[in-house]
Parts: C-alpha cells; sequence; structure tokens
C-alpha cells in the first residue's frame, strides 16, 4: 500500500489552500478531487475543450482563487484529479477509484468534501424538471447552459438572487422568484451586511437587475406541489408564515418548465462519520459538525477537517480554515517549529473568529423553519432512492422506532444510492419535533463504504 | 430543457447514440448536457413505482441521473463526459 505524509479529501478552496500552505513549508501533500478540475463548488470552472471568455465565477471571490492558483504552480503538489475517495478505513487508509492508486495510507488527513443541497420534500419533488439551485449553477459554470423554457427560483437565502440574475443576465426566462422569508425580515438581516459593504453592493445589484427585468419577487411564499405527468409542467405554491408554513386557501399556480430549489446547504459527513469521528448534531441544519479542537483536528489523532463541511461558512473562512489546518499539520510533520508558526497560527485563529459572523449569518437565513414539513402528504416521498413515503415513516415512528438505524432497518430509508443524504435531514427535521438535543446526539448514523457509489465494475 | 449559450465555445460536433436516435454532443461536456439540451429530461426509472427521475443535484451525490452504458454499467450522467461512439440508454 501506497503511504503518503498528507492526504487531502477535496479541492475546493479548503483544500487547496491546506494544499498550497503545506506544500510550502515543504510537506510532501497528496490532493484528492472526484472533479476533472480543481476549484470546487465555488470557483467551478468550465471544463476543457470548452471554453468561455467569461468565467462565471463571481468576480471578488475570483482574486482569491487566481491567487491560489498562481501559488500552487509554484510548489510541488500531486493532484490526482477525477479521482473519487469511496471509503476511508481504520487509520487513515483511503480507497479511490483511480486504478493507479486504490489505496492509500496516510501519516495526516484533511477531510474537505463541502457541503450539499438541503433537500425540502414536498409532493411532486422527484419530477425531472426540478433540480437544486446549485445544480443549476453547475449547468452554467461546468457546461454553459441555462434553462430553457420557464424557470422558477425557489427556496431562501441570497444565492436564490444572485443566480436568478446570472440567469437573467444569460438570457433565461425567470418567471419569479419564491422567497420563503418575510421582506422584513430580510431587512433586518440586510442591516447585519453593513460589515460586509462589498456584498451589500452586490445584492443591491441583483434586486436591482431582477426589479428592471420585472421579475417579481414573492416574499413569505413556499412551492407546496409540483405537477406533471412525465415531468415538471406546473407549480403550485402559496403564502407563508414565518415558521414557512403553507398557508391554505392562498395558492396560486404558475406553468413551469424547471424550478431550481434552494434552502441552504448541509455539510457533508460522511467521512468524518466513516472514520469514527466524534460529532455534534445541529438541529437548525439538521445535520451533525465534527467536533475538533481550535487546530480544527477531530476526535481521531491526525484527521483534520476545514471550509463547509464544518458548517456552511463561505469561501473566505474555507481559505482559512485551510491555511491553519495546512499549517498545523506541517508542524506536526516537523517540516516547521513551533515559535517559526506560532504567531502565524494564532494571526490565522483570529481571522477565523472574525469570519464566524458570516457563518452565523448564513445559519440564522437558513435555519431550518419546521412549518416546511406541513407540505408533505402521506404518499410524498421522503427517501428517493428506495421510495419511502410520509406515512410509512410516521407508521413507523408510531410503532416506537427513534433511532436512525431503526427506522433504516424497518423502512429501507438511506440505504438506496444517495447514502441518505437526501431524506435524513427531513426525517432529522420531524425528530427534531420529538427529541431534546441530548437524544437527538445520541442518535446512532452509521456510514459504511461507498461513500458514493461506484459503477460495478470498481468493486470486483 | 436547457440551452447552450453561444458565447462557451464548443469544438466540433461529434454524435452519441442515445436509446434510438443520435444526439449532438462536445467534447468536454457530460451526458447530462447532452440528453437535457436535447430535451431528454428522463434519465431513469425509480425502481419500485418507475417513476420518472432526471438531473437533481448536478454533483454526483444524489445518482437521479443514471444511465445505462452498453456494457450495462450503469454511470452518472452528470458526472460522465461523453465521447464519441458512446451508446446509452435512459429511462432503465
Ligand atoms: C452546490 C453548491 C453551490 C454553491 N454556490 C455558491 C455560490 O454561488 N456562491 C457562494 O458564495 N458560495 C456558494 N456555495 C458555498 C461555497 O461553495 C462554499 O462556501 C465554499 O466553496 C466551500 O469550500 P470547500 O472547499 O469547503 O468545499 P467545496 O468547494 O464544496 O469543495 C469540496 C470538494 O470536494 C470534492 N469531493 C467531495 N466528495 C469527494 C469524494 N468522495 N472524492 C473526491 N472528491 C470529493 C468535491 O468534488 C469538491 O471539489 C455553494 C455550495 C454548494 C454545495
Ligand atoms: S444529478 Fe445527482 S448524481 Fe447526477
Amino acid at each position: 500500500m501506497e503511504e503518503k505524509d498528507f492526504v487531502i479529501i477535496g479541492t475546493g478552496p479548503a483544500g487547496i489552500s491546506a494544499a498550497v500552505t503545506a506544500a510550502k513549508s515543504g510537506v510532501d501533500v497528496t490532493l484528492i478531487g472526484e472533479d476533472p478540475r480543481m476549484g470546487g463548488q465555488i470557483f467551478r470552472q468550465i471544463i476543457p475543450p470548452l471554453y468561455s471568455q467569461t468565467h462565471y465565477v463571481d468576480t471578488q471571490n475570483e482574486k482569491i482563487f487566481n491567487n491560489l492558483s498562481e501559488e500552487k504552480k509554484k510548489v510541488h503538489l500531486q493532484f490526482l484529479s477525477k479521482t473519487l475517495v469511496w471509503g476511508i478505513f481504520d487509520d487513515k487508509v483511503l480507497a479511490t477509484d483511480n486504478k493507479d492508486h486504490p489505496l492509500i495510507k496516510a501519516k495526516k488527513l484533511l477531510i474537505s468534501e463541502g457541503a450539499y443541497e438541503a433537500p425540502v420534500a414536498f409532493p411532486g419533488w422527484t419530477l425531472p424538471g426540478v433540480i437544486t439551485l446549485g445544480g443549476t449553477q453547475i449547468l452554467l459554470k461546468s457546461q454553459g447552459l441555462i434553462p430553457r423554457g420557464r424557470t422558477l427560483v425557489a427556496g431562501t437565502g441570497p444565492l436564490l438572487y444572485y443566480t436568478a440574475s446570472q440567469l437573467v443576465k444569460n438570457g433565461a426566462n425567470v418567471v419569479g422568484v419564491l422567497e420563503a422569508s418575510s421582506l422584513f425580515k430580510w431587512m433586518n438581516w440586510t442591516f447585519r451586511l453593513i460589515r460586509a459593504p462589498k456584498l451589500l453592493w452586490k445584492g443591491i445589484q441583483y434586486l436591482t437587475l431582477l426589479k428592471k427585468r420585472r421579475i417579481p419577487i414573492y416574499y413569505n411564499h413556499v412551492v407546496a406541489k409540483a405537477e406533471g405527468t412525465e415531468s415538471l409542467e406546473k407549480v403550485i405554491f402559496t403564502k407563508d408564515n414565518n415558521n414557512w408554513e403553507p398557508q391554505e386557501g392562498t395558492e396560486k399556480t404558475l406553468d413551469v418548465d424547471t424550478l431550481c430549489l434552494n434552502f441552504g446547504f448541509i455539510p457533508s459527513t460522511i467521512f468524518t462519520h466513516m472514520a469514527g469521528c466524534e460529532h455534534e448534531f445541529d438541529p437548525t441544519l439538521r445535520g451533525w459538525i465534527p467536533t475538533l479542537n481550535n487546530k480544527l483536528e477531530t476526535s481521531k489523532e491526525g484527521i483534520f477537517v476545514a471550509g463547509d463541511c464544518n458548517g456552511i461558512g463561505g469561501v473566505k473562512k474555507a481559505f482559512v480554515e485551510g491555511q491553519i489546518a495546512g499549517t498545523e499539520i506541517a508542524l506536526q510533520l516537523g517540516q516547521v517549529s513551533k515559535p517559526e508558526t506560532h504567531s502565524f497560527l494564532s494571526r490565522l485563529q483570529k481571522k477565523n473568529s472574525r469570519l464566524n459572523w458570516y457563518q452565523k449569518f448564513l445559519k440564522d437565513i437558513y435555519a431550518f423553519r419546521p412549518g416546511l414539513l406541513k407540505l408533505l402528504t402521506p404518499e410524498t416521498f421522503i427517501c428517493r432512492c428506495e421510495e419511502v413515503d410520509f406515512k410509512t415513516i410516521t407508521n413507523t415512528l408510531e410503532n416506537g422506532a427513534w433511532s436512525l438505524d431503526q427506522i433504516k432497518r424497518l423502512t429501507r430509508m438511506g440505504m438506496g444510492r444517495c447514502q441518505g443524504r437526501f431524506c435524513f435531514p427531513t426525517v432529522l427535521g420531524i425528530l427534531s419535533k420529538y427529541y431534546s438535543q441530548k437524544e437527538l446526539n445520541q442518535l446512532d448514523f452509521s456510514t459504511r463504504p461507498p461513500a458514493k457509489p461506484l459503477p460495478l465494475k470498481e468493486l470486483i | 430543457m436547457m440551452k447552450r449559450l453561444k458565447q462557451v465555445k464548443r469544438g466540433e460536433p461529434f454524435n452519441i447514440q442515445v436509446d434510438n436516435e443520435f444526439l449532438t454532443a462536445y467534447h468536454g461536456e457530460t451526458l447530462a448536457t447532452v440528453l437535457l439540451s436535447a430535451g431528454k429530461k428522463i434519465m431513469r426509472k425509480s425502481l419500485k413505482n418507475k417513476n420518472p427521475r432526471g438531473y437533481y443535484c448536478g454533483m454526483g451525490i444524489c445518482n437521479e441521473c443514471l444511465v445505462k452504458l452498453e456494457d450495462e454499467t450503469r454511470v452518472r450522467a452528470c458526472q460522465t463526459l461523453a465521447e464519441p461512439s458512446m451508446k446509452i440508454k435512459t429511462g432503465a
């Protein structure tokens, strides 16, 4: 088996910045990413030989990326692209689908696998044509595609306005934006953005563009239902209250070809769970956060976490966290000495805590409001893969099951190919109504490899 | 369902066979791009109820975009690059 000093999973801003930081100190770094190019979600680049003069990455953050790319050229890194990590076994052994590097043992491991879109189940959410806003962005950034036909953007948060205006600028027919929160709430949140005038200014620009193009923004509205025979044709939406609970008798219908949804993001903790690290459950995220010390090391010695999989904190935080982990790992591997890094590390830690307000800001905006659970009808699928509906879940709960593993065994929920990523949050939302934080923390969550299903060939 | 932006330069087109028709593809495009640009939204059928499913997360984790290759392996259309002479089946 290959042995490596420092292995990083994920090539987003967190992974790259850790790689560059450690490599600058002389650490032998192996960076593994599933995508053909580095960048992660926010800096997702067009896949060559497709070529675009315009970058669909926003300009303010592009600077961070360009600097990173320049620094990356100056250091030596082993970059395994198009390589999927599908399992973590005892003591930092990684299994990948890369034929030349199937098993890698890491002395130090950084997990920076990012986050994924928070699912919200409602009748019709499995119809083709209902897609995530992240998925919409990926098509635009890496493939140069925009939706054809009538497009509705819905959910909550700043990404709605950013993406809607990006789509409109590129000629898409956006028929509206549904925002679950109220205008009043937004005015309050906007006030907090005074600390980040550039972001505030960008937000104003997006809203001005949408207004100029007469695209209606429906505050306090949620999608209640998606309808269509073989794919999406109609969206029924309603007013909601501050708990995001749909209000009966306020239904409106729109003809829609593509519905792009975003209710925030959930940190990916598949690998930290697989590695046996400790976690804490966060009901507002409907997910877990790994427990870390101030150097971002988990409860398992030598395994570190940085970026979105440690709570959604935005690109700047991902970048700084990568630097902290990279520095600490260089220190632990003996490439730099403590006095050399002491002031650098404490500066980084201060910078990181200064960025906490933004993480808190995003957390407040996206915090799950249980009113959304009222969208579920007995027949709504909660688990897309195994087609387990709400009625089956409620029956199981009423019969006394309460741990995720029990529900899983009795219903097959979460046993499908997405590994529970798109059903656990809904069930955890339901469970949060019944159980205390302490009980939720004790919920068992077991994951087994593969983290992402492989074509059968790989496993034989 | 999706359209290709004119300002993005694509090289020489080639064809891939999807079910019983030929669809235009360009190097650098994923199977999902080829299908969605041709208006084909349905990529697989659900296991139990045979309901249509298609592109959802775009980042390789939902597996709703699975399509079948000639050798019967299933791949995620959003993560698999189109290559000349590929033959795929949807709705399986
Ligand atoms: C879908 C989506 C869209 C977003 N859009 C925006 C936006 O428009 N603007 C904005 O400000 N912020 C956006 N964000 C938030 C922003 O991406 C983050 O704040 C920041 O990019 C976090 O960086 P990261 O390095 O932690 O993770 P990411 O950038 O998500 O990088 C994680 C990397 O890990 C790789 N990976 C994951 N699992 C595996 C595996 N098993 N094997 C190999 N590699 C793996 C992924 O391919 C990816 O490259 C978005 C987030 C998501 C999830
Ligand atoms: S769209 Fe989710 S895996 Fe392809």
